[in-house]
């Protein structure tokens, strides 16, 4: 190599110079050894002048490069703990933020991904009770049809659809049936074949097509294309239809909702071959979610007064499905943020405030290593390196544990966003990916870029303070740590990140508490063990069987059957219309609906959820006699204030059947965990024709263990029993509290890393502050300083620093609880306890970090110490 | 020692320009060179003469060669260029006017002002 080559010659002739003088002397009469001790004294220091030779070369970048490179693993290599921390600061930063980022914004607020989302419009119908009601196929076309101010509008709705599998058992896929114009509206192209031929509609219905969704497509047929075109046998309530796989949706586009994906999408057409035209001709069966693209000039407000136009017409011209309904748009974009808003911007600022957390550590690492450093870059300039390449050293520095924080950040994101998911779950029972998550490429890159930024501008500055430029002189002020010290920088960066650290404690707790609270809630049922299948049922007969089938089981406590399990994951369950013929004014306004279960005899005794008046269902309810309903507390209190309401009567269904009130039921939470009890009402199973049952089946044996027994003996009555779900209460009662889960998990996560952080960073100013004070602390020792004195000496700085923080944070985590109380479960944002526990974490965190350099402190030898200097 | 002087600056260069342009020389030997020639006059940090060798030689001043010294040791020998031999007659005839006008000015007396 070149390189050597010059090092190689430089040396000989240097060493050739000494050697001649000596030589030169001994001849002049200058005994051997002080010949040559003279010769190398008027040489002057041979490494001096090796670096000036060096410097009158310029080697080629790439040399320069590589010894740069060489020279700097060298010394992060000699201090391990800084490199280490400076990396892990740096990975930790950029990594887990993003990942956890991304993670939310696919959770959340990721919008469709369609062309000009922008222009997408959600669409409602209103009612008094319903904001964001859905529409019936018949509403849907009427809007459709009449609207103005849109490109298009589609339809989707979700349901369900058998396909046997080879063993012969069935499988329950996910079917949106969607509008046939809604791929084109959206702008969604397939990923293989057509999303719907649909010049023809005729076609259409004498030979069905389906188009199959990416993962299902990847999962059953292993992305094999030439499935496009073959015939699929799928079972609806008319029996086996042979449909025509049409198309393969891309793998990008989710839906609507980005956290479920569907199995298949078909059109109305296929949806009337497998299961008739009943639920589309309907005009009151609301089972579609609409979509509008306005068009260009349109705004979101003209487009919603419309709707509620065609809504007014829709209502005079079918007043007994549409008194007292309205319609509106939102812009898609506007709806995710109304859904989101609180959660996500808190999640948002407790993102920020890690990254700022990261960044002001490495910050600080590096002004540590920066003082330490000073000593030895003085000397360098002082033998003759020039500035230059010192700066381009130390920017190698800081590029190589910059990269290396990057790549470990890429490394951490990476596991994250793959492990994340599975550890916070899925939907139960449900085989499919809650998240789409990927690296979010703008999060990553912004989070990158300021702690790189950050990386090189602390990690030149002391190579720009060796020119003693005006950040020199900032850094000496903020390194100066003795008393009457100036502007101590680093400790108001270690003190602001204490207050950070507490807002983030403070947040993390609350969330915790909330999210304890849902596991310890009261819910109306019994926690236990229980089992739930959701099944079609084809008949009343098929039904006994399977329930006393199930009851057989060993394990098996107790059996009951409902069309719905508490917590179930669905639409909000079914709903009835009520009346009250002697109470006009009850309904007078909109037509009265209320959401009801209904169930079997031993439901209520297997859920654990007792009839506080009157009496459950009798066999005979269920079969013979008039009929009867039992109605929840909240529906007693509301209907029937001060009276009871056993024995009195009121209609259901739009027939209008009188049922009699024969119990009152305590209130279940059977939608979502931090809903209000609501109005509710019981009625017996047998006497309507739901064709679904979900069977509870209470064990003493851990649930899901019994989940495989269960499911086989349900097949050997019938394969088409074959459960299209099977979960346990218990996942549904975590499921249930997911958002709350998500929160407590994913902000406990950033919480620890918080304080983690803040611990390095107080440690490193600490560390740092008792070697700059060595020489001080031997002092006081060899005039007598005990060691505890020494000790406490330095652990006051701890308090010092820790303290303010902590007084800064205070008001900082009262705020942030404060903003996150939307996200909470029962719990009070400002709980006195749970603020005292995250100062004392803190706390305790803050004296493990001060207590280790002051340990060594308090181990300084003064005579070393005196030497140091 | 205290009778030698300090180098002005820009005088090493030229100096060992003067001194290899007597013939070639290892680095000790335009040290030698140069005490001989100035009769020891200036104090020259023996290490100093490197930095300036192999900067007049990146400047294309200078030219080297290794060979075999007095004594029978490999040794570098610097040789002037053309370019170098060029810039000694430049720089020592800049030399000489400055030198001639600091003598005048500082045999200035004051009637002749």
């Amino acid at each position: 190599m070149e390189r050597d080559e010059f090092e190689r010659d430089m040396a000989d002739e240097l060493a050739f110079h000494i050697e001649a003088r000596t030589q030169d002397l001994i001849h002049a009469g200058v005994p051997e050894e002080e010949a040559r001790r003279r010769a190398r004294l008027e040489f002057g220091g041979v490494t001096t002048w090796k670096e000036r030779c060096r410097e009158t070369r310029s080697f080629r970048p790439l040399d320069e490069l590589r010894a740069d490179l060489r020279y700097a693993i060298r010394t992060l290599a000699k201090s391990p703990a800084f490199t280490l921390a400076a990396v892990l600061s740096l990975a930790i930063g950029i990594g887990v933020n993003t990942a956890i980022f991304s993670l939310i914004d696919a959770f959340s607020f990721r919008p469709m991904d369609v062309p000009d989302e922008g222009r997408v419009t959600r669409l409602f119908t209103t009612s008094p009770q319903d904001n964001e009601g859905t529409f019936s196929w018949p509403e849907y076309q009427e809007f459709s049809r009449q609207a103005r101010t849109f490109s298009g509008m589609v339809a989707l709705g979700g349901r369900g659809a058998r396909m046997q599998r080879p063993d012969g058992t069935f499988e329950l896929l996910l079917i949106n049936t969607v509008s046939e114009n809604f791929f084109r509206v959206l702008g969604v192209g397939a990923a293989e074949g057509r999303l719907f031929p649909t010049e023809n509609a005729a076609a259409l219905s004498e030979h069905p097509v389906v188009a199959l969704g990416y993962d299902f497509w990847q999962r059953r047929y292993g992305g094999d294309p030439s499935v496009v075109g073959r015939q699929i046998r799928l079972e609806g309530g008319n029996g086996q239809v042979l449909l025509t796989v049409c198309g393969i949706v891309p793998r990008t586009f989710h839906g609507i909702e980005s956290s479920a994906d569907r199995d298949l999408w078909a059109p109305p057409e296929t949806w009337a071959a497998l299961h008739g035209r009943n639920e589309l001709e309907d005009r009151t069966f609301r089972w579609f979610v609409a979509l509008g693209r306005i068009k260009p000039g349109a705004s979101f407000p003209t487009a919603s007064a419309e709707m509620s136009t065609i809504a007014s017409r829709l209502a005079a011209s079918w007043p007994d499905g549409n008194r007292a309904r309205s319609a509106r748009a939102i812009s898609d974009l506007a709806y995710r943020l109304e859904k989101t808003r609180g959660p996500g911007v808190v999640f948002l600022a407790v993102v920020l405030l890690v990254l700022v957390m990261s960044a002001v550590n490495v910050a600080n690492l590096l002004m540590a290593r920066a003082a330490a450093r000073g000593q030895e870059l003085s000397i360098r300039t002082a033998i003759g390196a020039n500035r230059g390449r010192i700066i381009r050293q130390m920017l190698t520095e800081s590029a190589l544990l910059g990269g290396g924080g990057l790549l470990a950040g890429i490394a951490i994101g990476w596991v994250l966003i793959r492990a994340l998911p599975s550890i916070i779950g899925g939907v139960p029972g449900y085989q499919m990916e809650l998240f789409h998550a990927v690296l979010d490429v703008r999060v990553f890159a912004f989070a990158a870029a300021l702690t790189l930024a950050t990386t090189v501008f602390f990690g030149l500055a002391p190579a720009l303070s060796a020119s003693r430029s005006d950040l020199n002189a900032l850094l000496r002020r903020g390194g100066d740590d003795r008393p009457g010290g100036r502007f101590p920088g680093r400790q108001i960066l270690v003190g602001a990140q204490v207050a950070m650290s507490l807002t983030l404690l403070a947040v993390t707790s609350v969330l915790i508490a909330s999210f304890v609270r849902t596991r310890t809630a009261d819910l109306g049922i019994a926690r236990g063990e229980q089992l739930a299948l959701f099944c079609g049922v084809e008949n009343a007969r098929q039904v006994r069987a399977a329930a006393s089938r199930l009851r057989a089981l060993p394990g098996v406590a107790d059996v009951g059957f409902a069309i719905r399990a508490p917590l179930s994951v669905d639409e909000q369950g079914w709903a009835a219309r009520v009346s009250f013929p002697e109470r006009p004014e009850i309904g007078k306004d909109a037509p009265l609906e209320i959401r009801y279960n209904a169930i079997d005899s031993n439901f209520l005794r297997v859920l654990g959820t007792p009839v506080l008046r009157g009496r459950g269902f009798s066999e005979a309810d269920q079969t013979t006699g008039p009929p009867t309903v039992l109605i929840s507390q909240t529906m007693a209190r509301r209907y029937w204030p001060g009276h009871d309401p056993v024995g009195a009567t009121f209609r259901i269904g739009s027939r209008g059947v009188e049922h009699r009130v024969i119990g009152v039921v305590r209130d279940v939470t059977f939608n979502a965990i931090d809903q209000l009890p609501e109005p509710y009402m019981y009625l017996p199973w047998f006497r309507g024709d739901y064709g679904e049952a979900t069977f509870i089946v209470r064990t003493n044996l851990p649930a899901e263990r019994l989940a495989d027994t269960a499911r086989r003996s349900l097949i050997g009555i019938d394969p088409r029993l074959d459960p299209m779900n099977i979960t346990t209460e218990n996942e549904l009662i975590r499921f249930s509290g997911l958002e709350h889960r998500l929160a407590a998990e994913l902000l406990s996560i950033l919480g620890f890393i918080g304080l983690a952080l803040t611990a390095i960073g107080l440690y490193g100013v600490v560390g740092w502050s008792v070697t700059r004070r060595t020489r001080e602390i031997g002092i006081r020792i060899a005039l007598g300083a005990s060691r505890r004195e020494t000790l406490a000496l330095v652990l006051r700085q701890t308090a010092i620093v820790g303290g303010v923080g902590v007084l800064a944070g205070v008001p900082l985590a009262l705020a942030a609880t404060k903003a996150v109380s939307s996200l909470l479960f029962g719990t009070n944002p400002w709980d006195a306890g749970m603020f005292a526990l995250a100062i004392a974490v803190l706390a305790a965190v803050l004296l493990a970090a001060g207590f280790i350099p002051a340990r060594r402190a308090r181990r300084i030898d003064p005579m070393a110490a005196l030497r140091v200097e | 020692m205290t009778h030698e002087a300090d180098l002005l600056p820009g005088t090493l260069d030229l100096l060992i320009l003067k001194a290899v342009s007597l013939g070639a020389l290892h680095g000790y030997g335009v040290l030698l060179r140069i005490q001989q020639i100035s009769g020891g006059a200036f104090q020259i940090e023996q290490g100093a003469l490197y930095p300036a060798l192999y900067r007049l030689e990146r400047q294309g001043l200078l030219e080297t060669e290794w060979g075999v010294s007095d004594n029978n040791r490999r040794a570098k020998y610097y040789r002037l260029t053309a370019a170098g031999r060029q810039r000694l007659r430049k720089e020592t005839e800049e030399w000489n006017r400055t030198v001639s006008a600091m003598t005048a000015a500082l045999l200035t007396r004051p009637r002749e002002v």
